[in-house]
């Protein structure tokens, strides 16, 4: 009851002009953050850093957190309406969400992936309450076996992801496994296929990949299929939006991919990207027509943004109970709270309740300001569908491009950009699809260094002596085994 | 249009009056710019701010400016700076290195005019910066944060840069290395490590940042000078490494004395310094438990500017950095955090960085 | 080993890129000849990506062994042997007419030169800075698209330009270009 108590003090902090413009301007600032294809969460949180040294500690971790919060729905807000994930974990939103779009029904989807943001934002919160420090405890028991079992667990989704094509997901997930390996090992420190510049210490940068082979390669089939004239025809304008019964219907689909997308996200290294592709795969299993999946059902937009809106709660929990950043995002929360003499951990709960608890109710404030904001955005968002596509094709390609430079300002992730892009929309045309290289890229450090990693601590056997190793391994290779030999099972059937 | 301002700019280098002029206009916006937007500001361009407004009248002020900013670089040096300083961070923002950086230009604006200006070059653990830096001129015009970290890298990569490539004008700070253990375990201090370590045979792990890395080498000659044997595991962060020491995966985790600051399972078993630093008065020296040779295994962050920069320059910065040191603030923000606050200049600095990188390449081999 | 160390660097390195580029143009042209014409996207791909296989590999055979447990090669070995594997899978599939026939060619000219434009503007951005480049190439591939009204296209161009210098460089302070040209200008 003293949590509530608390809770209830922290939105006593709130009560004023400055936390709520602060909430307000964050959010905002993170849909656009999120929408913009290239300024992933973390970078939006990164860039405004520097604003908030003047401000005073509780309002610049809430601009802060509002921004991270909104950033991961701002996302979704591309993915649909022009096939242009903003973020990484929108990938997944995009898979349902795009098809809705094409379909005339860009305010379904819009409006899904806003709702289910919201209530995955608050679910996650919730969770971060009342059970951060047990939650954290177990978080870091956690052996880098586990952790490789949950990785390669995550790419047997690229199974189900395939289809009938499911050779061609597997090369192209292996294809974003060997990238993800290019430059320095942070195991060794061995240079790996750098090719003799420096330039490849690092890698190909995840986030201008991203952009290349989604936002460049369709804006060239576009270009290619040349059906310009007709798709300025095609109205939109008189899109439908979801009525309060087809929320109603993705209730266990939300409450269940927000549940685990706060699991995956407490993890350190896991991230929303691997909630979202877990969560549709889940959605997907659980489906009565698992074929509409990809096609538009509004399941899969509801389980992608679910997850990774809720992951945001699952992330701050290492780093509010034990002052570990989960995230990306959150390492760069550390960063702000230290230039105000703070410093992440369980103290703090003791030493200022009133930072933890205005964070605490800022989470829960800024979402639901993000659903009265995007409910009023999404309306402009769905008009971006009747742009004339002469005009919005080399917009698309303009805002890829700046998307890409301001990663990290260099020429060469522009480069890695067109580059993916060119190679996305040859691979794309002989039916390679896109999402698994970037799924292989976001599980590739995760499976290799912590396979490396429990090797060392166990040898070869650690994988199969630790329970949830052991388990995670026989699940994956069940849903790996299956959805082939369900596409199999249905060829012969086809052929017959 | 380009040729216009070719032509505009031609004229202007040429007439040395309007350079007057230009120079007494160049101040004063540089110093409205310093008071409306702080020392956080980007690079200043004259040229595009106006670009929409009056594109030519903007083309016409830049040009002088720049023509001013000219001469009087390549003139006395006792008038640096007459433009903005870039000062170059090779982490992205909101980094350690960038939040030290910006620290460090808050601070030494309240001693000059002069305008600072961040830019962030991340990648490949500060080789893309330092490239970058090299490849520019040796006006003193551009500052680089560093680390130990970067002479590691440099060696590690088989970079062909020669950290003499730099002038290493000022180290700031010393962080020493400190071996960190997990309180709620049975294996808190050194002597219980040392205990552990012989009861399991080689087989102890302890957990920190990638090998090879400064955190590894340390750990390496400790376990030398110790006498026992252990199994590094590389995380790709501190951060990580020190999940896994609170989920008790391995006994301990070498890193830097700051980083036990506010989460209370963590304890320090000993640090490699000369003598117990103040901040942290009960830890042990490994010197004291009777390890030889570890009395300066430290991280240091410090400050260079490209080789061949006049004297002059260098010590306009001197004095600088050494007014930075005595701040207040300065001491205020970074103290707490176990760090020993120095200044130690040019000759002396440029000798430490010879001597690590030449540590580096001897232990590489 | 010699000939692995050969191959992974200089001009070995250059003599295997041939080697590898001559036989993907020789596939190529063989398929193009042969009755699986129909085929010879769904087969040339497959081949180039077991031919990245391969170069990759010799560069992982190469990694040094600092004594690691499981070294810096195994793992990208792995995904290697994979790619591998599904090509010749694929390889198979393409050759047994298992696969779809390649999809028809669009407007490739058309792609192409916005494919050349998109380079030569990271290229231009560099010399004449960010806004001047972008203005040129909003307009050109508007204009490229057979798009004719003009005033949505100055108004659309500027709109852009004004957005990136308020948001990205005022805002977020991102250093677009200026281009060397001015910087030269300058100084």
């Amino acid at each position: 009851m003293e949590l509530l108590a608390n809770l209830f003090q922290g939105f006593g902090y709130l009560a004023g002009v400055q936390p709520i413009i602060a909430i307000v301007a964050g959010v905002i600032l993170g849909i656009l953050a999120g929408a913009m294809p290239g300024l992933s969460p973390s970078m939006g949180v990164a860039l405004l850093v520097p604003f908030t040294y003047g401000m005073s500690p509780q309002i610049a971790l809430i601009l802060l957190v509002s921004i991270y919060i909104a950033a991961n729905y701002g996302g979704s807000i591309t993915a649909v309406t022009i096939n242009t994930p903003g973020t990484p974990s929108a990938v997944v939103t995009s898979f349902d969400g795009y098809p809705l779009t094409q379909q005339g029904k860009a305010g379904i989807g819009l409006g899904i992936s806003l709702v289910s943001s919201t209530v995955g934002g608050i679910i996650g919160t919730i969770i971060l309450i009342f059970f951060s420090v047990p939650l954290a405890r177990m978080a870091v028991k956690l052996h880098p076996a586990e952790y490789f079992a949950l990785a390669i667990f995550g790419l047997t989704t690229v199974a189900s992801l395939g289809g009938k094509n499911w050779p061609k997901a597997f090369l192209a997930a292996m294809l974003g496994l060997l990238i993800n390996t290019i430059g320095i090992d942070p195991i060794s420190g061995v240079k790996r296929f750098t090719f003799g510049t420096y330039r490849l210490f690092d890698g190909f940068a995840l986030i201008p990949a991203l952009i290349g082979l989604f936002a460049l390669s369709e804006v060239f089939t576009r270009i290619e299929e040349s059906k310009l004239e007709k798709d300025a025809e095609t109205k939109y304008e008189k899109t439908q939006w979801p009525t309060l019964m087809d929320y109603w219907k993705l209730k266990f689909t939300i409450a269940r991919s927000s549940i685990l997308g706060t699991l995956i996200g407490i993890f350190p290294g896991a991230g929303a990207t691997i909630a979202a592709f877990l969560s549709y795969d889940l959605a997907k299993e659980f489906s009565k027509e698992p074929d509409t999946f990809g096609k538009g059902n509004p399941n899969g937009v509801a389980a992608a943004e679910a997850a990774n809106s809720s992951s945001v709660g699952g992330a701050l929990v290492p780093l509010l109970a034990l002052g570990i950043p989960g995230s990306a995002s959150t390492a760069v929360l550390v960063g702000a709270l230290m230039i105000h003499d703070l410093v992440p951990g369980p103290l703090l709960f003791v030493e200022r309740p009133d930072i933890i608890y205005s964070l605490f109710a800022a989470l829960l404030i800024a979402n639901i300001v993000m659903l009265g904001l995007g409910l009023f955005g999404a309306r402009l968002w769905v008009k971006v569908t009747v742009i004339p596509k002469k005009i919005l094709l080399p917009a698309i390609l303009a805002i890829s491009i700046i998307g890409s430079f301001s990663v990290n300002y260099s020429f060469f992730d522009v480069a890695t950009c067109i580059g993916f892009g060119i190679a996305g929309w040859i691979l794309k045309k002989y039916g390679y699809p896109g999402a698994p290289i970037v799924l292989g890229m976001v599980l590739g450090k995760l499976a290799e260094t912590n396979f490396r990693r429990a090797v060392i601590m166990g040898g070869y056997e650690i994988f199969f002596t630790r329970p949830i190793s052991l388990i995670l391994l026989i699940l994956a290779l069940l849903s790996f085994g299956i959805p082939l030999y369900q596409t199999s099972k249905a060829n012969k059937k086809t052929k017959a | 249009m380009k040729y216009i301002m070719k032509i505009y700019c031609t004229i202007l280098s040429k007439s040395s009056i309007i350079q007057i002029r230009a120079n007494n206009c160049y101040t004063t916006v540089a110093k409205l710019d310093r008071v409306s937007i702080g020392h956080l500001v980007k690079n200043k361009e004259f040229f595009m701010k106006k670009s929409f407004v009056i594109f030519l009248l903007t083309a016409i002020v830049s040009i002088s400016l720049f023509a001013a900013g000219q001469s009087e670089g390549k003139g006395a040096a006792a008038e640096f700076p007459t433009k903005p300083i870039k000062l170059v961070v090779y982490t992205g923002p909101g980094g350690a290195g960038d939040i030290l950086s910006r620290k460090f230009t808050e601070i030494a604006g309240k001693y000059t005019d002069a305008t600072f200006v961040v830019e962030n070059k991340a990648g490949a653990g500060g080789i893309v910066a330092m490239e970058y830096v090299a490849a520019k001129k040796s006006d003193g015009y551009t500052l680089m944060y560093m680390t130990k970290s970067n002479i590691s890298k440099l060696v590690t990569t088989d970079s062909e840069l020669d950290p003499m490539t730099f002038d290493w004008i000022a180290q700031m700070q010393i962080d020493p290395e400190a071996v960190i253990t997990n309180n709620k375990t049975s294996v808190v201090t050194w002597e219980e490590v040392v205990a552990d370590a012989k009861a399991k045979g080689g087989d102890q792990l302890w957990l920190g940042p990638a090998a090879g890395g400064l955190d590894h080498v340390t750990a390496q000659a400790i376990w030398k000078a110790a006498g026992i044997e252990a199994k590094w595991v590389p995380f790709s962060s501190g951060g990580k490494a020190k999940a896994a020491l609170l989920g008790e995966q391995g006994v301990t985790y070498t890193g830097n004395p700051g980083e036990i600051i506010g989460k209370p399972d963590f304890s320090i078993a000993a640090i490699a310094t000369a003598e117990r630093l103040p901040q942290f008065p009960d830890v042990p020296t490994f010197k004291e438990l009777g390890l030889e040779g570890l009395e300066n295994e430290v991280m240091w962050r410090g400050f260079a500017v490209k080789a061949g920069t006049s004297d002059a320059i260098i010590a306009w910065y001197d004095d600088i950095f050494e007014k930075v040191t005595n701040d207040p603030d300065w001491i205020a923000t970074y103290a707490p955090q176990g760090n020993m606050l120095v200044h130690k200049t040019r000759e002396e600095f440029n000798k430490i960085v010879q001597a690590d990188y030449d540590a580096y390449k001897a232990a590489k081999q | 080993m010699e000939l692995i160390k050969f191959l992974g660097k200089g001009t070995g390195f250059m003599v295997l890129l041939a080697v590898l580029a001559a036989i993907l143009v020789l596939v190529t042209l063989l398929i193009l000849k042969s009755s699986k014409r129909k085929y010879a996207g769904r087969i040339v791909i497959p081949v180039f990506f077991m031919e990245i296989a391969v170069l990759f590999g010799i560069q992982a055979l190469g990694f040094p062994d600092r004594g690691d447990e499981v070294g810096p090669g195994v793992v990208p070995g792995l995904w290697l042997i994979g790619i591998f594997g599904f090509s010749v899978l694929l390889l198979i599939r393409g050759l047994s007419g298992k696969e779809e026939e390649d999809p028809p060619w669009g407007k490739i000219g058309k792609v192409t030169v916005f494919m050349v434009m998109t380079i030569l503007y990271l290229f231009i951005m560099q010399i004449i800075g960010y806004y001047l480049a972008t203005i040129i190439y909003l307009i050109f591939g508007m204009y490229y698209l057979s798009y004719r009204n003009w005033r949505v296209m100055l108004s659309m161009t500027a709109g852009w330009i004004l957005f990136s210098y308020f948001a990205f460089y005022r805002l977020l302070y991102v250093p677009l270009p200026r281009g060397i040209l001015f910087e030269w200008i300058f100084g």
